[in-house]
């Protein structure tokens, strides 16, 4: 038994003259949820293709269970859920899982069951008989994730299992995926939900432009790049930027609006938080309400790269 | 290479193209539309007996008519009743006046009309008789048509009237006797002066005979030929278009991701691939076939003749050379859409040009070549000689090697042209 199922050592990828890998290296012990979290473009789809084997990188190479992926036996082992959908919309549900059972010589008496009751799991029990074409995005997604796990892999690819589901649907997909986990499954998972990567993963890792900045446990990663605090302070108007610049002078590392809320990192938010609402108010601009927050992921991700994860 | 596997991939491509109306439409009815065609319109059964004109006639001939040997009414009763293979020639009504008889023609109620002048009796038992023929004009060909029927109607005519006066005349010449007379060779005068009034009246006995050649002369035949061309038209489109446009699909519906993410290999898959377009090619041709011996073509399946046993493979080769030329046309083509589209026009354009829809002789002498190195038109020529016009070995063996040549030169061409395209296809998908 390897102690690593998946290694990713100095990948690159290249098209034409831009990097779209740059020198990525990952190691994903036996087990562990391991989420990638990047802005749309930042090279996730890429890495997963290359630790499925689907793409040859330009350099560098991936081990899984310390095996080349694009051998076949090693392609048992692996589950892999693109980020579209790959399905046969002429196809019923059943058509869908049945054929792609049988290029994993999986029975069908198995394809079957676990279907079932994976369906059953995030509801998608009685639409499995029915043309793929008239499903809604999320439930050829819901599919597409049924027909990824199908031959119990060992190890789950799943590149954004939840984009373009409704909250629910997401719930009971994140269910499923910490089931299999404790079943000792090992899961590597693109999102640009830092929500998810947050509440899932035991390891995230963050990325942009091709460029793997950081990873560790998602608390780690709060307390080493976040700030002791976020202080959220909800505007009753839309304020001009300059205003809020000289408001928040000397007051807090960093701030940034989030729509109409104005988000401020402090390193004390008992004392700052008083004197903060005081030089609004001086420069006339008024507060709904003020809260104070714990940093999430999108704050470590805004320090790491000074932008902020586009949010759907 | 995993049977199983394959024959999943073929069974699901086979679920999915027959979910399609478009491609059913494609891969059967539309071949079948043109078996009906040749059987019914072009090559139609009624097509070998002559036309029957409409004719009118008016009668102007108002001679007491009882003391002489041919009256017009004579004439008409021939006319009436004159045949061809059983079916009467003419259709004949007879008008009171030239004036209606043109009016009618005019307005093309009949093909055309003889108009009987007075006297015509007595002139044509006397001496030499008019007839005005008036042809109408339809369209282009009924003219001709009238035109050749009514005047070599009348040539016969013209003959037994010739032949009937000199039975008169040698009826009375027999009554003298000339003795003595002077015959360039040595008979007796009166069989002399006998030939020799025959020969003014017949001077050239000529026969008449169509050689068409003996492959194409028949109905069934011709339907033969060309439901095996339905079959090659059927192919070429459907071949192509699919070859072009299969690999391009998955990548479209984003299969080929979680196909190349799958154990499946790459040689298991362009097996697959292949196959999965050759099943119903061949499914279609079976109907096809089948179809076109119902409507009357002569095609033979000869177990007991080991060189009828070559069809089957023929069949599949043919499938196979169209879908593999196909996947060389998607080295043109960016989507499934295009490609597909790429592959049914050239199909079209080659199975019209090459012949196999229609034969090659009817092209431009430059355009010939083209059915002379066009492999798939090889195939569809052997399956005709073999089951069409019953030909022997030694006339389909040496196409047999070229399509066999041919046939590896295309595998080894697709599977270069595949390594190309999966790598292409999946970077971009
Ligand atoms: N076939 C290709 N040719 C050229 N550039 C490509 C190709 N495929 C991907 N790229 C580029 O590589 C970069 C990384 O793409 P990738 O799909 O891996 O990003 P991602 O993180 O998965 O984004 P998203 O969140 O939108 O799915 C992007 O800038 C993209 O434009
Ligand atoms: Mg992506």
């Amino acid at each position: 038994m390897q102690e690593f199922a998946i290694v990713v050592e100095n990948v690159e990828k290249r098209y034409g003259s831009r990097r779209v890998l740059n020198n990525v290296s990952l190691r994903i012990g036996r087990g562990v949820m391991y989420s990638l979290l990047g802005p749309n473009g930042s090279g996730k789809t890429t890495l997963l293709s290359i630790v499925v084997g689907v793409l040859k990188p330009d350099g560098g190479r991936v081990l899984i269970n310390g095996r080349p992926p694009d051998d076949p036996d090693t392609r048992l082992h692996i589950g892999y859920c693109p980020q579209e959908p790959a399905i046969y919309e002429r196809l019923s549900g059943w058509d869908n899982i049945f054929f792609y059972a049988k290029l994993y010589g999986v029975p069908k008496e198995d394809a079957y069951r676990r279907a079932r009751e994976l369906a059953e799991a995030i509801g998608l029990g009685e639409y499995l008989k029915v043309r793929v074409g008239k499903y809604s995005g999320g439930m050829m997604k819901k599919l597409s994730l049924i027909v990824s796990l199908l031959h119990d892999p060992d190890i789950l690819v799943l590149d954004e299992p939840t984009t373009g589901l409704d909250p629910s649907s997401r719930r009971e997909v994140w269910d499923l995926l910490l089931k299999l986990r404790k079943e000792g499954r090992t899961v590597l998972m693109a999102t640009h939900y830092m929500d998810e990567a947050d509440v899932l993963s035991d390891t995230v890792g963050i990325m942009d432009s091709g460029v793997l900045l950081a990873e560790d446990h998602p608390e780690n990663l709060k307390k080493r790049y976040g700030p002791p605090a976020v202080v959220a302070i909800k505007l009753a108007d839309k304020p001009m930027n300059i205003d809020i610049g000289k408001a928040v002078e000397g007051l807090g590392d960093r701030y940034y609006l989030d729509g109409d809320t104005l988000k401020v990192y402090v390193e004390d938010p008992d004392v700052v938080l008083p004197k903060l609402v005081e030089r609004l108010y001086e420069r006339g601009i008024r507060v709904d309400f003020v809260k104070v927050d714990r940093p999430t992921l999108e704050d470590v991700f805004h320090k790491l790269t000074g932008k902020r994860l586009k949010q759907e | 290479m995993r049977r199983s596997v394959v024959l999943a991939y073929v069974l699901k491509e086979l679920k999915i193209m027959f979910s399609d109306k478009v491609t059913v439409f494609w891969l059967v009815a539309w071949p079948l539309i043109w078996v009906f065609m040749t059987a019914y319109v072009f090559v139609s059964p009624t097509a070998q007996s002559p036309v029957q004109l409409e004719l009118g006639v008016v009668n102007y001939d108002t001679t007491p008519q009882h003391n002489l040997s041919f009256i017009s009414g004579d004439f008409i009763r021939i006319l009436k009743e004159a045949e061809f293979n059983g079916t009467k020639i003419f259709n004949v009504r007879v008008y009171s006046s030239e004036e209606k008889l043109r009016e009618d023609l005019r307005k093309g109620r009949i093909d055309a009309g003889i108009v009987i002048p007075a006297n015509f009796s007595l002139s044509l038992v006397m001496g030499s008789a008019r007839l005005s023929v008036l042809i109408g004009a339809r369209d282009p060909y009924s003219s001709s048509i009238s035109y050749s029927v009514i005047s070599s109607f009348l040539n016969e005519f013209g003959r037994r009237i010739s032949l009937y006066k000199v039975e008169t005349a040698l009826g009375y010449i027999g009554q003298y006797s000339f003795a003595n007379a002077y015959t360039p060779i040595n008979i007796n005068f009166t069989d002399y002066v006998k030939s020799f009034m025959y020969g003014l009246a017949v001077p050239i006995n000529v026969s008449y005979e169509n050689v068409k050649p003996e492959a194409l002369a028949t109905r069934p035949n011709t339907l033969g030929w060309y439901t095996i061309g339905a079959v090659g038209m059927m192919f070429l489109y459907s071949g192509f278009s699919y070859g072009a446009s299969a690999l391009l699909s998955e990548k479209e519906r984003g299969t080929l991701r979680r196909l190349r993410a799958s154990p499946i290999k790459e040689s298991e898959l362009v097996l697959a691939i292949i196959l999965s377009g050759i099943a119903p090619l061949v499914i279609s041709a079976v109907i096809v076939i089948v179809v076109g011996v119902l409507t009357g073509a002569n095609i033979v399946f000869n177990p007991g003749n080991p060189l009828h046993w070559l069809v089957p493979l023929l069949i599949l080769d043919g499938a196979f050379l169209s879908i593999g030329l196909g996947i060389l046309l998607s080295l043109l083509a960016k989507t499934s859409q295009g490609a597909s589209a790429l592959g049914t026009a050239l199909g079209l354009m080659f199975s019209f040009t090459a012949g196999i829809w229609f034969p090659a002789s009817m092209m431009p002498s430059w355009l010939q070549i083209l059915s002379k190195v066009f492999s798939p038109t090889w195939i569809f020529d052997a399956m005709r000689a073999i089951m069409v016009f019953n030909r022997g070995l030694d006339e389909v063996a040496p196409t047999l090697i070229n399509v066999a040549l041919s046939t590896v030169a295309v595998i080894l061409a697709d599977i270069a042209v595949y390594k190309l395209r999966l790598k292409k296809y999946i970077e971009e998908a």
